[in-house]
């Protein structure tokens, strides 16, 4: 079930002195299971663009679609209490589908403990109890939680322990699409890599749409299948990770950069190395170079040969 | 060369009875550290002797609740020794007649830029710290002004801070304390929460004010690539500095990094692979034109 942007524009203080126009005419569709990212630098409209996929924001113009069906539409009854309940019910289902993590989401813990924390969010879709504990179990062992964690309290817990009760509390909605920004600021290397290695199995395993917002360019070469770059507003590009990375000019004039490894692709291209693609990761680099080194070392040795013949 | 922080076997040792433990989660900004981990607790810092010299770029590398931000906190007498003494410019933090001379000479510079906003207006949010000095008004003026300059934001010196983007936020926040004169800026983590225009802005800024300057920069990050910029870098574990050199010689350990849960620039891993397959390049590469360099002799 894809969500889907027709031509969607937002205005901040629309006809006040302070009106800005955060995102203009974006045509923009996420589909199930896919990992993307979203990049753009601060003030681009990305965290704009994520508060529109849930239904947070309402376009200003445009409309936004959740399994083909238009989220801000007005229910077709008379009673204005019956319409008003419907739009809440529509507004409860499209938020327990598209699962929102904000930025720095520890700060958003309050229970007592973890299991009650992640509990939250299911308990108020009123779900049965039953029901409710098996979310939180499953959803604290999709953030790599074992049991040892339900009766701690999430304040004792680490900086990348807690984001993960934060993220766990959004999964046990057990949404289609999880959007995350910037999921890692903050994090040392090893808690980046738990935190996005547990993202993408989630994808993979479990069908869970993962919509990364990312200022890394090596974390969004390295796990994205997609990537999104906004820029004033606008969608600037929208493709494979080596589709998008190779517009190195542009990127980094939009403030963003590429990957080093990318970078350096780039420069031994123009010197002459056998490179022929976007270079995203190390591997893929290492592979190239002891090809190359290779070819040069049995090139020189046939020479010899020649020679001595 | 003169030293401008000098610890001695710095232990600290959390307490939940202890009101530092409180004033370290307001002061932290809400920082998303481990410090308050449990496992942690019994050491928090474990026998760290550091010295840092005037003029000196020194970045303190180390995972979440290796005791960075806790070692940062004791520079400018934020938090104080359980044991173990450490010496801003000679003067002993422990010693309350010292406190406030520390906190000028050693400004610190937390996570979250909007944390450390409290004006409405860019000038008056640089002259909070001389104020709260007694400095006269006519000297807070050029300070300010000086200050401002400094970090290249003269430009919005009438500007409202929350207009401001989060790399100008952390430059406004270095303005305030370097109106106040200081000799030492602590930074704990300043671009975490930065794009990566906002990160080079302040890596810039820090450069400029080390290079020109001569401002001694304590700098808590977990981007490698600026660390690789540092003229030392200190990697810290379990509350114990546990590797200590130049970035070249730091990130020429690999495995022992990776081993600490850090990570090394991209090029000095790739480095590093290239000559486990016999590719003959240097080990301690940081940058990508040093490689690009280092291939194309080899071509």
């Amino acid at each position: 079930m894809p969500i889907e942007l027709r031509d969607v524009s937002y205005v901040y203080n629309e006809g006040l002195p302070s009106e800005h126009r955060a995102l203009s005419h974006i045509n923009v569709t996420f589909r199930e299971g896919e990992f993307c990212a979203i990049i753009g630098h601060t003030g681009s409209g990305k965290s704009t663009l994520i508060q529109l996929l849930n239904g947070l924001l309402k376009p200003t113009s445009g409309e936004v679609f959740l399994n083909g069906e238009n989220i801000f539409e007005e229910p077709q009854t008379r009673s204005k209490k019956k319409r008003r309940e419907a739009r809440a019910k529509k507004m409860l289902a499209v938020r327990q589908k598209v699962g929102l993590v904000f930025q720095y989401p520890e700060h958003q813990l309050f229970e007592m403990t973890v299991a009650e924390d992640v509990a939250f969010g299911p308990r108020n879709m009123q779900l049965p109890q039953e029901e409710i504990k098996k979310r939180v179990k499953e959803a604290m062992a999709m953030v790599g939680l074992d049991k040892s964690y339900r009766k701690k309290s999430p304040f004792e817990l680490s900086g990348g322990q807690k984001r993960r009760v934060a993220i766990a509390g959004v999964l046990a909605m057990k949404p289609d699409f999880l959007i995350l920004d910037e999921p890692t600021a903050g994090l040392d290397p090893q808690g980046r890599d738990e935190i996005l290695g547990q993202m993408k199995r989630l994808g993979e395993e479990q069908g869970i749409a993962i919509l990364l917002v990312s200022h890394s360019m090596d974390d969004v070469a390295r796990y994205a299948d997609r990537v999104v770059a906004i820029e004033e507003g606008e969608l600037k590009y929208d493709g494979k990770p080596e589709e998008v990375f190779s517009h190195a000019d542009e990127l980094k004039a939009m403030g963003l950069g590429i990957p080093q490894v990318t970078e350096l692709a780039e420069q031994l291209k123009a010197k002459g190395f056998p490179i022929e693609k976007t270079v995203l990761d190390l591997d893929e680099m290492e592979a190239i170079l002891t090809e190359w080194n290779q070819a040069k070392t049995e090139a020189v040795s046939e020479d010899k040969t020649e020679a001595r013949g | 060369m003169e030293e401008m922080i000098k610890s001695q076997d710095l232990v600290y040792i959390y307490d939940d009875d202890d009101d530092q433990t409180s004033i370290e989660v307001t002061a932290s900004g809400g920082t998303p550290s481990s410090e308050s981990n449990q496992e942690e607790k019994p050491h928090a810092l474990d026998g760290v002797s550091i010295q840092v010299e005037k003029g000196e770029f020194v970045v303190i590398l180390g995972h979440n609740g290796s005791g960075k931000s806790t070692f940062a906190r004791h520079i400018n007498a934020l938090m104080l020794p359980t044991e173990g003494a450490i010496y801003v410019e000679g003067m002993d933090t422990r010693e309350d007649v010292n406190i406030w001379k520390i906190r000028q000479k050693a400004g610190m510079i937390f996570q979250n830029p909007d944390n450390q906003m409290i004006a409405s207006i860019v000038e008056e949010d640089v002259a909070f710290g001389p104020e709260n000095l007694g400095i006269a008004p006519d000297t807070i003026r050029v300070n300010v002004k000086e200050a401002l300059e400094a970090v290249g934001m003269s430009h919005y010196k009438n500007a409202n801070p929350t207009h401001l983007s989060g790399g100008q936020k952390q430059r406004i926040a270095i303005a305030g304390i370097l109106a106040m004169k200081p000799e030492c800026i602590v930074l704990d983590e300043p671009t975490a929460m930065l794009d990566p225009r906002g990160r080079s802005e302040v890596m810039r800024t820090l450069l400029k004010l080390n290079r020109e300057e001569k401002m001694t920069v304590v700098h808590i990050t977990h981007y490698m690539e600026e660390a690789a910029q540092a003229d030392r870098v200190i990697v810290m574990d379990h509350g114990k500095v546990v590797m200590e050199g130049t970035p070249r010689e730091v990130f020429s350990h690999v495995e022992e990094l990776k081993a600490l849960g850090l990570d090394v620039p991209p090029m000095t891993e790739l480095a590093f692979r290239l000559r486990k397959k016999g590719i003959d390049v240097q080990g301690d590469i940081l940058t990508v034109e040093e490689m690009v360099g280092a291939l194309c002799r080899l071509n």
